[in-house]
């Protein structure tokens, strides 16, 4: 929905424009958000939208899934080391329940702090737990979209710490059992970028509850202050963490896998997926070996990426700063780094030499989760059509890949787009009109495609008014801007407004009578050889009616008049 | 508690650590399983997990009491759980009892409850500052 906000490219002219203004509607993902040109060496470069920063910085495309490395040794011959990255992602996705994964608090975010609690999500003596309806679902549909084997019969499991955003000294989670096991994720890459399809494999999904907020008053270094404050809102509210296999090999393919993963959890309507709210969290484990090693290098998990760009960039800062490690003959060091957006490198939080021993143990307040197979179908049969089929059949209707990502982009749109359809409208149009004009006028009045008055019933018959003749496409850019904001049906706006388009000969004739009477000078010059100036007479006939006489028409009328 | 038996994984899940993502090893776990000796209490170890600070002389005084809890629930590594499916609970569930509608209640003594702890900063609570090396 930012997607719509997003375009901070000038308007182009031409087909240009529709590119750009495409872009613009998938910009939720930066990689659809630019024009791809080439650099001197080459290599593809993008001029991006970043998200709702709309900085223009400019983005390169890794050209594949391996760096090479140049070393002189010492008799001056070179040798060469490529290097492959072996990533993989652990995503937590927070669900859009009303209330929490385990008491009846309300989980909505931006509630005053601490407004949200009772003893369950507080941690008090004797609060026992109940498991929330929705979270199961949302986790059995989460794990069916990605075509995993959903467990009959999973469990929780206490992960414990300590740290004062955990009141109960555990979270509740899933360690063995899992709710959801071996499904995988199926990408297209940008068009900018080469395009290709991928499949990555997805480890695992499991259920467990978000921890609270700790607010470190001021800069903590400086200020001094010797307290932390804890918001226990956000305490027990649900997850799905979804794990990634190590299969993805550039900053580029991590990105994608995330933004589909993204697109998947809100076609399915069980998270908002906003990444800058922290609704959706990823933490990416990435490590390197020279390309045909089998075994893994040592890993670095990054956090604090909130966009898919800077998880791309932050991969690709990593696999350079561990290459160079290795080049220099240094070791890399198990540790968890952190991306810093403002100077665009990860920089180290902590390092993990002995491995967290968080001591799982079963929860014992709370019972199996034990579903039925017919639950199981049922879920599976009542699931919406997902990112992946709608670009499938997308494109069997005919729409370039292009087209195909930015439409299925965004779910909001997706499903305008398919309405828009349903009304039998073109398709070609139908994807130009929203991917063009609507997107474009949606961003300057800063408005999304769901806040927009205009119905995907009145845009189809805005295109059929157009394919009819009723209207110039001209006519329908005019009035379009007007349908979006005030509403109305596309037929009552032409009408009320005269506009609908002159194609009747008899009138078209008088008016270019009218015309050629008034400007006989051009009309001698144009006789005398100056045909270049038809184009003044088309004009003059266009601003005579509003832009509202059929250009075919007035053309033909105009030549015979002038030439006979 | 789980602390304490490291070394049974037959008994409890606890020692087995969060597989990485690089290395899911659920089987490779289990299968160290072969040694049924139950390790004695490392106190020290348990005094850090469970954020204690005893002294030497506490150590002493809970070595063997500790030890003996744990040697007594040792005698549990003598049966043959060959061919037993792990068991996750005891006793029949009614799945159907088991979870609650999303539906959304507030807590009506909850300023009660926020009042009970140790310090409070406006509508925060209040903690001693904490350092974000110790980020979980």
């Amino acid at each position: 929905m930012a997607s719509w906000r997003c375009l901070g490219l000038a308007r182009g002219v031409g087909a240009s424009i529709l590119f750009r203004e495409a872009a613009a509607l998938g910009g939720l993902k930066w990689k659809r958000t630019g024009m791809a040109t080439a650099t001197a060496a080459g290599a593809p470069r993008v001029t991006s939208c970043l998200h709702s920063a709309a900085s223009s910085a400019r983005r390169e495309a890794r050209p594949a899934a391996t760096r090479v490395m140049t070393k002189e040794s010492g008799g001056g011959a070179v040798t060469t080391t490529e290097y492959e990255a072996v990533i993989g992602i652990e995503t937590h996705v927070q669900l859009g329940t009303t209330t929490k994964a385990f008491c009846s608090c309300p989980s909505q975010y931006g509630s005053e702090p601490n407004a949200n609690v009772c003893p369950v999500c507080m941690g008090l003596p004797g609060a026992l737990p109940v498991l929330n309806e929705v979270v199961v679902e949302s986790g059995v549909k989460l794990g069916l979209a990605l075509q995993a084997d959903i467990a009959l019969k999973s469990k929780f499991d206490r992960k414990q710490y300590f740290y004062p955003d955990l009141p109960k000294g555990y979270q509740i989670s899933q360690f063995d059992i899992p709710i959801a096991e071996k499904g995988f994720i199926d990408v297209d890459l940008p068009v900018e970028f080469g395009g290709g399809h991928r499949r990555f494999g997805v480890t695992r999904v499991h259920m467990e509850e978000d921890a609270g907020k700790l607010i470190h008053a001021g800069n903590d270094r400086l200020s001094g202050s010797s307290s932390s404050q804890v918001d226990l809102n956000r305490a027990g509210v649900p997850l799905l963490e979804v794990v990634s296999e190590p299969e993805m090999r550039t900053g580029l393919e991590a990105a994608e896998y995330a933004a589909e993963l993204q697109r998947m959890v809100r076609y399915l309507g069980i998270s908002n997926g906003n990444m800058q709210e922290g609704s959706m969290r990823c933490d990416v484990n990435i490590s390197i070996r020279p390309m045909g090693r089998e075994q893994f290098g040592t890993k670095v998990e990054i956090k604090n990426m909130n966009s898919f760009s800077a998880m791309q960039k932050a991969i690709e800062f990593e696999i350079d700063r561990q290459i160079a490690l290795l080049e220099e003959g240094d070791k890399i060091k198990q540790e968890t780094r952190l991306w810093e957006e403002g100077s665009q490198r990860t920089i180290s939080m902590r390092s993990k030499e002995g491995l967290a021993d968080y001591r799982y143990f079963p929860e014992p307040d709370l019972p199996e989760v034990i579903l039925s197979q017919e639950y199981i179908d049922t879920t599976r049969a009542n699931l919406p059509e997902l990112p992946d089929a709608k670009r499938r059949r997308y494109e069997s209707l005919g729409l370039s890949m292009q087209d195909t990502l930015v439409l299925a982009n965004d779910v909001d749109v997706a499903a305008f787009f398919d309405e828009v359809l349903a009304k039998g409208a073109d398709v070609k149009q139908a994807a130009n009109w929203i991917m063009g004009d609507m997107a474009a006028h949606l961003k300057n009045i800063k408005m999304t495609i769901t806040e927009a008055k205009l119905t995907p019933a009145s845009l189809a018959e805005l295109i059929s008014l157009i394919k009819d003749g009723t209207i110039s496409g001209k006519i329908a850019k005019e009035i379009l801007p007007e349908l979006i904001e005030k509403g109305g049906s596309a037929k009552e706006a032409v009408e009320s407004k005269g506009l609908s388009q002159i194609s009747d000969t008899a009138t078209i004739e008088s008016m270019v009578d009218k015309i050629l009477a008034d400007n006989m000078k051009q009309v001698e010059a144009y006789r005398g050889g100056k045909t270049k100036l038809q184009g003044f007479f088309v004009g003059q006939a266009m601003k005579a009616s509003g832009g509202r006489v059929n250009p075919g028409l007035l053309n033909k009328i105009l030549m015979a008049k002038l030439n006979g | 508690m789980a602390g304490v038996v490291q070394g049974s994984c037959k008994m409890l899940p606890s020692r087995l650590r969060l597989p990485s993502i690089f290395r899911l090893s659920r089987s490779a776990a289990t299968t160290t399983c072969a040694a049924s000796k139950v390790d004695p209490p490392n106190i020290a170890h348990l005094c850090e997990k469970a954020r204690l600070t005893l002294s030497p002389e506490e150590v002493k005084d809970f070595e063997p009491q500790i030890g003996r809890i744990v040697d007594w629930f040792a005698q549990l590594q003598e049966i043959d759980l060959t061919d037993v499916p792990p068991a996750i609970r005891v006793g029949e569930i009614d799945p159907t009892k088991t979870l609650r509608p999303d539906t959304p209640k507030t807590f009506a003594d909850r300023e009660a409850m926020l009042a009970s702890a140790p310090d409070r900063d406006g509508p925060f609570l209040k903690v001693p500052k904490i350092m974000k090396e110790n980020q979980e």
